[in-house]
């Protein structure tokens, strides 16, 4: 400011990431202010601009702070700096943004996710001095919603569901003032001028009185609540209630999938889950999502929260409206998704009437309305590292950094994501940009909340796709949309069929690949352990266990599992018993198919049905998969005959095993927690010992064999390949002669194990071994014929903690370096990552 | 035993085709058109537009619970000019058998050929016969051509059809399909499925004598089921149908069977069933008079047409907006829906193959 000997310079800086919209200008005007340097601020077309005029040492320190000190939820990609001439500017102010009018280009400026309620906002909601006290829709700069009340870019009130609340002068003021906390907050509120809340009966009526005590009272009678918050409604009711818990499972027609809960803070959470370090940091952060913890034997919790496991998906309130649901007494709510079955997420307070009036018995709704959906996103620690089972509020539009073809900086493309469980992704700029979750797209309601959303995503990330990347299973409903987006249909602007986009048909498990590869920053080669249910291999086999070699280009298939013909197809996917019985048959023919009417006595009949059927191939599907490897084995170990969920078999499996490998409590010390990116593996190598140990501890239950199939020894009598007598997998160059592996020696041993009396723990615990074991010897195979040391784990199998743990930890053994999925799902809801990035190397 | 079989020779136009022809054919196809064994039949047609169709069958098994394939390709070729608002006159019969096909199955085939002609009020008037080797059929196809006469007065088409309408069926659905594939694997049910094979002919004349004006459309939803035929009306108009999966008339032993073979009634085939797409106001006392009949005890409003109105809208309050062009009187591409307890709209979409699952 001062002119002192030292002569004035002046800097232009450039700062891109993601810095609008969380406190960015307010930041560098305080800064700027401190060091006394004179210029502006501004939010520009590609980042926040930043004159600098000043003594050249403040303008260094400036920078450095810059990095250092940036708001919590800013993150910057890169800083700019490039001379200017001094101007003899004498003060530092903070330019007003420009004109809603802007360039395309300006759109970059990135929209960012939602943010739980941050700690200021927090106490102001709690001193019933300030004007906040009590209010549902506080927020400022480091918090509130964004995402899911944005419209248009640049993000500016009048862009978003704010726009229909006009400021009072108190609020006005606080936006308005750089040093305020919320300037330029854009969901600015008080109870004065902002959004309000109402308790209705079961009828949508208002019922006159203080909602929260209405909600309260209504949530104590044992009722259930549909209630409005950020992303949607959620259907809710007493934590501690297994009557209101049973009738809302019977409402909700959800027999048995674990249902989430809210809880009061950390404090009542560590009361009834097992909470690590990184759990505790993820359940607070600014995501604030589901954390699937471990549940601890001494709480006492309804058994109908989650049966059939040891878990309980639990979050924290990440809004005020959520922070003011508890009390002393009402400290645990089951906070569960308020849809009909099968239907998006229900967001506006007329559907909620309609769609969720035949399970609620009152509402709380409020009017602000909900732009985007966005569903709870659900995460999990295993193996200390953080994988996501489905990424939605919180994280989305955030976009992932990918590797990116040089010379192809233009490049955009939608990759469509699967028919289940679908995310879609935009690619652009270097990144790409997961969907919210949008789940099934099997109904005309799916159908159009997909292309909303779509269209959404492509306005505010400015984001014009040249391209379609989508599965190549024939029968996707996804595969249909595609083509259609590709013609025009659906897309913001109409396309002629002489200008439709070009489409690319990308193998579901190469996608899988491609998704661990891209998510790491990596570009292959890799071998990739793809385990899964249900994927359409180009030949016509669904397929759901492959042992690939592959880049984002291209793949090889190596290894898969011996197929089976399921009789009843898809029907049969709801019928572990059925899919056992077919296993069986497959297996060891005439003497299967009766052991399986003998292992399931009352659907013997049906049994009969589905052999004729498997024999005269009626509506029977060649199928080679994990995913019904494990139903299979469940419904033969006796816990799950139908799944009443999507892959309800599987996880009821994998919470039998004897050692909680990879979760929090099972004995074991967790890995220091290491800051962010630094690699697990890097972690596991630097203790050897410990990860030896937590290997033989796992291995101790022994295995099953499984064992290559051979060409001259057809589908018959095949032993294990080495002759060893517990059966470990050693695939040597000589035994693989084909890539089928057998599935009968493991379904001997286990039904040996049965008949001898083992424990399901020790059966259960051998199974996984078993696939983990397989997983380690084919990457052997696979290392010594290419030279590849690279794994990729992916799939949805892998969501399993025990088969993850325990699959990784022996390849590290190995000296593989192990890739796993970051920062999608292993499963469907992370394949359009997969699927666009190969797009984008495949080429042209 | 010659006797017994079909020998090539019978195809040979000798003296064994003559004894075939004399007694199995002639025997059970009397008319006097066919009697003198002419080249051709010379007939006498009233007055409309004359309808002609043919249809070749090829069904395995040869003999199902409720019918056979004599009485298939009757009640096929004659349902098809039904459903066009037809009166069914004429049929032609040509047999393409196998060597070594019994006779006795012949003769029981053709004379249900016979007597399910006979009962739709329709004569054979010529036919033909061929042999092929062992291995080159499979016992006997045949294929029938159908003649009948559209009186005056009636305009069944897609261009009839506009929001609003209301599709009804004059029966349970998917009993044909099921009761063929479960026969063909093998599979018996505590309660047997039976096709719903037979010529309609009798049931769609006495309605469109009654509702000439309230009924738009007709078809017989037969390969591909209901699903199918439906979403071929909606991609012709361009109009969205709704169906209300509570109210489709499904057997609870077909519904069973369906459910265990993993198949969706909605996709099985129909033999005697038709899809009626008929105006709202006339629907109470069409479904009377379907109910009178012996064909439409179980008849059904099941579903309505709306407006097409585009991709990313559908009967709820989407939000698309169609930029492209759309075909037939619709805004839009036409799809079926199908409206769940739940309150959400499943898509049906037209069966491509065989379905392959999608769950992963
Ligand atoms: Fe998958
Ligand atoms: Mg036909
Ligand atoms: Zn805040
Ligand atoms: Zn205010």
């Amino acid at each position: 400011m001062s002119k002192g000997e030292n002569a004035n310079q002046a800097r232009m800086v450039l700062i891109t990431g993601t810095v609008q919209g969380v406190g960015f200008r307010p930041f560098v005007y305080r800064l700027a202010t401190r060091l006394g340097l004179a210029g502006w601020v501004q939010n520009g077309a590609k980042g926040v601009e930043v004159r600098l005029e000043g003594a050249l040492g403040s303008i260094e320190a400036f920078l450095q702070a810059l990095k250092a000190e940036a708001p919590p939820l800013s993150r910057i990609d890169r800083i700019q700096v490039r001379e200017a001439p001094v101007e003899g500017l004498r003060l530092f102010s903070i330019a007003v943004s420009d004109a809603p009018d802007r360039t395309a280009d300006v759109a970059h400026a990135r929209v960012p996710p939602d943010v739980a309620l941050c700690p200021e906002c927090r106490r102001e909601m709690d001193d019933p001095a300030d004007r906040h006290y009590g209010y549902p829709f506080t927020n400022c700069t480091n918090c509130g919603p964004r995402f899911t009340i944005i419209r248009q870019v640049p993000y500016d009130r009048a862009q978003t569901s704010m726009a229909a609340f006009p400021m009072c002068p108190a609020c006005r003021r606080d936006y308005d003032d750089p040093l305020d906390r919320r300037f330029h907050a854009q969901p600015t509120a008080c109870p004065l001028c902002g959004p309000r809340v109402w308790f209705a009966g079961s009828d949508g009526q208002e019922v006159i009185g203080d909602w929260v005590r209405l909600f309260r009272d209504s949530i104590r009678q044992g009722n259930i609540v549909a209630l409005k918050g950020l992303g949607g409604f959620h259907l809710v009711c007493d934590g501690r209630n297994a009557t209101a818990i049973a009738e809302l499972r019977r409402r909700k027609r959800r027999p048995a999938k674990a249902l989430a809960v809210m809880g009061r803070d950390l404090t009542t959470l560590r009361r009834i889950c097992r909470i690590s370090d990184r759990e505790a940091a993820a359940l607070s952060g600014p995501e604030a999502p589901i954390v699937v913890l471990e549940r601890r034997e001494d709480a006492a919790l309804p058994s109908n929260l989650a049966p059939g496991t040891h878990t309980l998906g639990a979050m924290l309130p990440y809004t005020p409206l959520h922070h003011l649901l508890f009390d002393e007494s009402l400290d645990l709510l089951v906070m569960t998704s308020g849809n009909p079955g099968g239907l998006p997420l229900v967001r506006d307070n007329r559907l909620a009437l309609t769609q969720l009036s035949g399970i609620a018995d009152a509402f709380v709704f409020h009017d602000r309305e909900i732009v985007s959906r966005a569903d709870d996103s659900v995460v999990r620690v295993i193996d200390d590292t953080l994988q996501f089972y489905r990424r939605s509020r919180g994280y989305v539009p955030e976009g992932i950094p990918i590797p990116w073809p040089e010379g192809k900086k233009d490049r955009t493309l939608l990759a469509v994501g699967a028919e289940m469980k679908n995310a879609f992704a935009l690619f652009g700029r270097g990144a790409a940009y997961l969907s919210q979750h949008i789940g099934d797209v099997d109904t005309c309601e799916g159908r159009d909340n997909y292309l909303e959303s779509l269209r959404n995503l492509e306005r505010l990330l400015d984001l014009s796709p040249q391209r379609v990347a989508r599965d190549c299973h024939p029968q996707y409903r996804m595969t249909a949309l595609a083509e259609e987006i590709a013609f025009g249909d659906g897309a913001p602007t109409g396309r002629s069929e002489i200008s439709a986009l070009p489409i690319d048909d990308i193998q579901h498990h190469h996608a899988h690949l491609a998704a661990v590869l891209a998510d790491n920053g990596e570009t292959g080669p890799a071998i990739g352990v793809i385990l899964d249910g249900t994927g359409f291999g180009e030949d016509g086999m669904i397929r759901g266990f492959e042992i690939l070699t592959g880049d984002l280009r291209d793949y090889r298939r190596h290894f898969w599992l011996r197929p089976v013909p399921l009789p009843g197809g898809e029907a049969a996917i709801r019928r572990p018993w059925l899919t056992a019985a077919a296993f069986l048959g497959e297996a060891f023919g005439e003497a299967g198919w009766s052991q399986a009417k003998a292992l399931f006595p009352d659907r013997a009949a049906m049994v009969e049905k589905a052999r004729r059927m498997a024999e005269k191939r009626l509506n029977t599907t060649l199928v080679s998969s994990a995913g019904r490897l494990f139903d299979a084995v469940a419904a033969l170990l006796g816990l799950c005959w139908e799944n009443s969920y999507d892959g309800q078999a599987a996880i009821e499996l994998g919470e039998r095993v004897r050692l909680r490998l990879g979760l929090t409590g099972c004995g074991e010390e967790p890995l220091p927690v290491t800051d962010g990116l630094m690699d697990q593996e890097e972690a596991i190598v630097a203790q050897p010992d410990r990860a030896e140990r937590l290997v033989e501890a796992a291995l101790a239950d022994g295995e099953y064999p499984m064992a290559w199939m051979k060409k001259e020894e057809g589908s018959g009598g095949i032993g294990c390949g080495t002759g060893c007598g517990t059966g470990c997998v050693t695939a040597g160059e000589s035994s693989r002669e084909t890539g089928e592996i057998d599935f009968g020696p493991l379904l001997s041993a286990l039904l040996h194990d049965r008949e001898a009396g083992v424990p399901v723990e020790v059966m259960a615990s051998r199974f996984h071994n078993t696939i983990a074991r397989m997983a380690e010897a084919a990457a052997s195979v696979l290392r010594e014929e290419s030279g590849i040391q690279r794994v990729a784990l992916g799939g949805g199998v892998f969501q399993n903690p025990y088969l993850f743990t325990l699959t990784r930890r022996l390849l590290v053994r190995r000296g593989f370096f192990v890739l796993v999925p970051r920062h999608v799902p292993a499963n469907d809801g992370g394949l359009a990552l997969g699927q666009g990035a190969i797009s984008l190397w495949r080429g042209e | 035993m010659p006797e017994e079989c079909i020998l090539l020779a019978h195809g040979d136009g000798g003296a064994l085709t003559h004894r075939l022809v004399q007694e199995i054919f002639l025997r059970h196809f009397d008319h006097p058109a066919l009697r003198d064994l002419t080249d051709a039949a010379l007939l006498h047609l009233p007055e409309g537009r004359l309808a002609m169709t043919t249809d070749t069958f090829v069904v395995k098994p040869l003999f199902f619970p409720g019918g056979d394939i004599g009485k298939l390709a009757v009640a096929g070729t004659v349902n098809d000019l039904a459903v066009s608002g037809a009166r069914p006159l004429y049929l032609t019969a040509a047999f393409i058998l196998e060597e070594g096909f019994p006779l006795a199955d012949l003769e029981q085939v053709v004379a249900s050929l016979a007597r399910t002609a006979r009962e739709a009020g329709v004569a054979v008037v010529a036919g033909d016969t061929k042999v092929v080797e062992r291995g080159c059929g499979d016992g006997v196809y045949i294929n029938t051509t159908g003649a009948g006469v559209v009186p005056a007065g009636r305009d069944l088409g897609y261009h009839r059809i506009m929001p609003g309408d209301a599709v009804i069926v004059n029966g349970t659905i998917g009993d044909h399909g099921l009761a063929i594939l479960s026969k063909r694997a093998g599979i018996e049910f505590d309660t047997p499925v039976e096709s719903d094979c037979a010529p309609m002919n009798g049931l769609t004349d006495m309605l469109l004598e009654r509702f000439a004006e309230a009924v738009r459309f007709m078809r017989d939803p037969t390969r591909g089921g209901v699903a199918t035929t439906l979403n071929e009306v909606a991609q012709s108009t361009g109009l969205n149908i709704i169906l209300e999966e509570q109210a489709l008339p499904v057997r609870e032993e077909v519904q069973g069977a369906a459910e265990l073979l993993g198949l969706d009634p909605l996709y099985l085939a129909n033999e005697g069933k038709v899809l009626i797409v008929a105006a709202p106001e006339a629907v109470e006392e069409i479904l009377t008079t379907l109910r009178r009949h012996p064909l439409g005890l179980n008849a059904a409003a099941i579903g309505r047409v709306e407006a097409g109105t585009g991709v990313g809208r559908g009967p709820g309050q989407g939000a698309g907006q169609r930029t492209g062009q759309g075909s037939g009187q619709g805004a839009g591409r036409g799809r079926v829906f199908l409206r769940t307890p739940l309150g959400g709209h499943r898509i049906v979409d037209m069966l491509a193959g065989d379905p392959l699952p999608r769950i992963c």
